[in-house]
C-alpha cells in the first residue's frame, strides 16, 4: 500500500496504558507496532477481537489519543508537529463514529439541532433554515422517516439503530474526507443495515470519502470495504484486500474467526476463547497469538514474527509463511 | 401448557410524542417455557427494546404499558405492588440492556459495582462476592487481574461481557438480554453464548435473547419470534423461521444478508420505510413494502394464526388456504 495517496496514516504506532490499581499497576500495551493508512475514496476494515485494539486505533486517528510510540499523518504531515491552523481543518476533515450510540449524543439537545450545529459552525450552510432543510435531507438518507418528526425528537425517544443512525448522520454533515466509524451498523437487522452500507458506498465513490469501518461482521466488511486489517491482541497480524482475506485467510487467527461464523461449517479449529488479551505486557515477547494457536513452533513463543508481504496486497505477521 | 415460564399477553406499549401517540408495541403475545431461549426479531425500532422494557417493567413515562398482562408464572409482573416486584426483579429476573456498554458507573470500579450486585440478592461475604466476581469474569473472557480497573479502562465489548457476567451472578430464572453482544466478535460471541447455553442447562433459566443477528439467534434460540412496526408477525422453532420463513418480512430480511462467499454484488435491502407509529394501521403494517401485497392486505387486520403445529404467522397470503384446511383459530 503506498502511503502517498493516503489521507490519514499511523505509522508504526505503538499504545500504553495504565491499568490496576495501587499494589497492582500494570502498563497495557494496547497497540503495538501498527501501521495503517486510509485513502481517497477506499475503505479499511478493521477486525478483531473483542479488546483487541480496534477502538484504539480509531481515537488514536482522530487525536483522541497521543501515541506512546510512532505517528499519525495527515496528508503527510506528522500530527506531533501541526500548527493550530491545520489542526482546525485536519479536525473537521476527520469525522469519528464512536461505538457506543447510546453516550454518543447529547441527551438534552434534539437530534435536529444536533445535527444543524455541526451544520452551521463548519459553514457547510451559512443560515438555520438551510441547515434545518440539510439535517432533514441527511436523517431522510438514513431512514430516519418522517424526518421532521425525528429530527423533533431526543435520543431517549429513539432506540438503538435509530440513534446509530442519528450518529452517522451526524458525521456527515459536515462533509467529512475521512470517516473513522467505529461499529457503526452493529445494532442494526440485515435490510437497514444493507442500506446504511449502500449509502456509505456511494459516499465512498461519489465523494471519495476514505473510511476505517470497525466491524466484528466480515460479512459487512466484504461488502463495503476494499482492504480489511486484522487485529489481535494489538497487533495487525493480517492484512490485504477484501477479497484475499475472507476467500482465502492465513494467519491461523483469522481462520479461526472465519470458522466461527455460524453456519460457515462447525468445528473451530482452535482452542476457544480463554481470558483475553494475553501477553499485553510492553516487554512480552513472541507472537500474541501463541497460546491459542494450534500450529505453533517454538520460535513463536520467543520472537514476534515480522509482517511478511505474501502478495501485492496481503501481508501476514506469522512464523508459517 | 404447563411449563410456560413468562406469558406475555396482548401486550400493548405507547409513548406519547409531540407528534401524538406512538403505539411501539402493538398487541402481543407470546410464551415463553421453563429453559427455553426465544428470540425476538426485526426492523431497527419495531419494538423489541420496549417489549423486553415492559416485561421487566421499566418503562417510565413518556411511556406506558396501555394493555395486556404480564404473567409470570400466572402472576401479573405489571400489577405486582412494590415489594413484589422488587422480589421480582432480583431473584426471577435479570436484564442485560442494549446499552450495557454504557450502564456500568462511570467512577466506580468494575469490581465493586459486581461485588454490590452480588451481596445486594445473596447472603455471601465480601471475599466470597469477590471470588465469585473473579470466576464471573473468567467465564466471560476477562483477565481477573483488571477486575478494579474503572469502566472507561475497558473496550466496549469488555464492558458488555462484565454485564452478561454480573446478569448470570445472579442466577434468575429468567435472564433478557437486549443486543448482548453487538460488540464481541465472532470467537469470543459463540464462547460467550456457548457457556450461556450450558449454565442455561445447568440451572434451567429461561432466556428471552433479542438480536439482529439472525445467524446467531437461529444456533442459540429454542423459538423465535419475528416483529414489525409493534405487531408480532411470525413465530416458531428456530429451525422453522430460518428454513421456511413463512411473514414475507421474514423473508426478505432472510434474503438482505450480505455474503461471505459467492460474487460480491449490491443487494437492496427491503425498499420502502416502516410505517410511523402515530397513525393507526387498518391492513398489515407491511403491506406497502410487501411485494406479495393484494388490496385486501391494506385494509385487512392480519392476526397471528396457527400455520403448523406451534408455529404462527400474521399474512392473509400465507395463512388463509391453510387456516381453512386446518381450522385452526387466531392463537391466544
Ligand atoms: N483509557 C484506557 N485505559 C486503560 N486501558 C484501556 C483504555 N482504553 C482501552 N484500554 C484497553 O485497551 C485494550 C484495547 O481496547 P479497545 O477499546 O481498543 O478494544 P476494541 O478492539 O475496540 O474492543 P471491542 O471490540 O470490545 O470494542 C483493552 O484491553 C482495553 O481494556
Ligand atoms: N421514550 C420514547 N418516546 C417516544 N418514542 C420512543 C421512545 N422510546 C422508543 N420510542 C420509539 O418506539 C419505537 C420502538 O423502540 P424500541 O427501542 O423498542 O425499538 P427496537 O426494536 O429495540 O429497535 P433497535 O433494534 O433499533 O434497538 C421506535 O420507533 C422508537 O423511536
Ligand atoms: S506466529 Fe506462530 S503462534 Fe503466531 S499464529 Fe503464526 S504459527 Fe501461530
Ligand atoms: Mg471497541
Ligand atoms: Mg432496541
Amino acid at each position: 500500500m503506498t502511503s502517498e495517496s493516503a489521507l490519514l496514516r499511523m505509522e508504526n504506532v505503538s499504545l500504553d496504558f495504565k491499568t490496576g490499581t495501587w499494589g497492582r499497576r500494570s502498563v497495557l500495551r494496547a497497540l503495538r507496532d501498527v501501521s495503517l493508512s486510509l485513502r481517497l475514496g477506499k475503505a479499511l476494515a478493521l477486525v478483531g477481537e473483542s479488546g483487541s485494539g480496534k477502538s484504539t486505533c480509531a481515537r488514536l486517528l482522530s487525536g483522541l489519543h497521543q501515541p506512546t510510540a510512532g505517528d499519525i499523518y495527515w496528508r503527510g504531515a506528522g500530527l506531533g508537529q501541526r500548527k493550530s491552523k491545520e489542526t482546525a481543518a485536519y479536525r473537521r476533515s476527520v469525522q469519528m463514529i464512536f461505538q457506543d450510540p447510546f453516550s454518543s449524543l447529547n441527551p438534552a439537545l434534539s437530534i435536529g439541532y444536533q445535527i444543524e450545529r455541526p451544520l452551521l459552525a463548519n459553514g457547510v450552510v451559512d443560515n438555520a433554515a438551510d441547515a434545518a432543510r440539510q439535517a432533514r435531507i441527511l436523517l431522510e438518507r438514513v431512514g430516519l422517516h418522517p424526518a421532521d418528526e425525528t429530527a423533533a425528537k431526543r435520543p431517549h425517544e429513539l432506540s438503538g439503530g435509530q440513534r446509530q443512525r442519528v450518529a452517522i448522520a451526524r458525521a456527515l454533515a459536515v462533509k467529512p474526507e475521512v470517516i473513522l466509524a467505529d461499529e457503526p451498523t452493529s445494532m442494526l437487522d440485515v435490510s437497514v443495515r444493507i442500506g446504511i452500507l449502500n449509502l456509505l458506498l456511494d459516499l465512498k465513490q461519489e465523494q471519495g470519502i476514505a473510511f476505517l469501518f470497525i466491524t466484528h461482521d466480515l460479512a459487512s466488511a466484504r461488502y463495503f470495504a476494499d482492504d480489511i486489517a486484522v487485529l489481535y491482541g494489538g497487533s495487525l497480524v493480517e492484512q490485504g484486500d477484501s477479497e484475499a482475506i475472507t476467500q482465502n485467510p492465513q494467519h491461523p487467527y483469522t481462520r479461526l474467526l472465519l470458522n466461527s461464523i455460524p453456519g460457515a461449517g462447525d468445528n473451530p479449529s482452535t482452542a476457544p476463547a480463554q481470558t483475553d488479551a494475553p501477553m499485553r505486557q510492553p516487554d512480552a515477547k513472541g507472537c500474541p497469538f501463541v497460546h491459542r494457536c494450534p500450529q505453533a513452533l517454538a520460535e513463536c513463543r520467543e520472537v514476534m514474527p515480522a509482517l511478511r508481504q505474501l502478495a501485492d496486497n496481503h501481508a501476514i505477521r506469522c512464523h508459517l509463511y | 401448557m404447563t411449563d410456560v415460564l413468562l406469558s406475555i399477553r396482548n401486550l400493548c406499549v405507547d409513548y406519547l410524542t409531540d407528534a401524538g401517540v406512538a403505539r411501539a408495541v402493538d398487541d402481543i403475545s407470546f410464551d415463553i417455557r421453563a429453559g427455553e431461549v426465544f428470540g425476538l426479531a426485526g426492523e431497527s425500532g419495531c419494538g423489541k427494546s420496549t417489549t423486553a422494557f415492559a416485561i421487566a417493567r421499566l418503562i417510565r413515562m413518556p411511556g406506558f404499558v396501555s394493555d395486556g398482562e404480564v404473567l409470570f408464572e400466572g402472576e401479573d409482573v405489571l400489577r405486582m405492588d412494590a415489594k413484589r416486584l422488587r422480589a421480582f426483579r432480583w431473584a426471577q429476573t435479570s436484564v442485560v440492556l442494549q446499552s450495557a456498554m454504557n450502564a456500568l458507573n462511570p467512577v466506580i470500579r468494575v469490581s465493586e459495582q459486581v461485588c454490590d450486585a452480588i451481596r445486594a440478592h445473596q447472603r455471601v461475604n465480601e471475599d466470597q462476592a469477590r471470588s465469585r466476581t473473579r470466576e464471573l469474569f473468567a467465564l466471560v473472557g476477562i483477565d481477573p487481574g483488571r477486575l478494579d480497573d474503572y469502566p472507561h479502562q475497558f473496550s466496549g465489548g469488555m464492558r458488555q461481557r462484565i454485564c452478561i457476567a454480573m446478569a448470570l451472578a445472579l442466577r434468575p430464572r429468567l435472564i433478557i438480554m437486549d443486543e448482548p453482544t453487538t460488540a464481541l466478535d465472532v470467537v469470543v460471541q459463540r464462547d460467550i453464548i456457548g457457556k450461556i447455553s450450558a449454565l442455561q442447562r445447568e440451572f434451567g433459566f429461561s432466556v428471552l435473547f433479542i438480536s439482529h443477528d439472525l445467524g446467531l439467534m437461529l444456533e442459540f434460540c429454542d423459538r423465535i419470534g419475528v416483529m414489525y412496526a409493534g405487531r408480532l408477525v411470525e413465530a416458531g422453532t428456530a429451525r422453522q423461521v430460518g428454513e421456511q420463513p413463512a411473514h414475507p418480512y421474514t423473508q426478505a430480511l432472510l434474503r438482505s444478508f450480505p455474503s461471505l462467499c459467492g460474487p460480491r454484488r449490491r443487494l437492496q435491502g427491503i425498499p420502502g420505510a416502516p410505517p410511523r407509529l402515530t397513525e393507526s394501521i387498518a391492513g398489515c403494517a407491511f403491506a406497502p413494502r410487501c411485494e406479495k401485497a393484494e388490496s385486501t392486505c391494506l385494509t385487512q387486520t392480519q392476526a397471528l394464526a396457527s400455520l403448523t403445529e406451534g408455529r404462527v404467522v400474521a399474512c392473509a397470503r400465507v395463512s388463509r388456504p391453510l387456516v381453512a384446511t386446518t381450522q385452526t383459530a387466531e392463537v391466544s
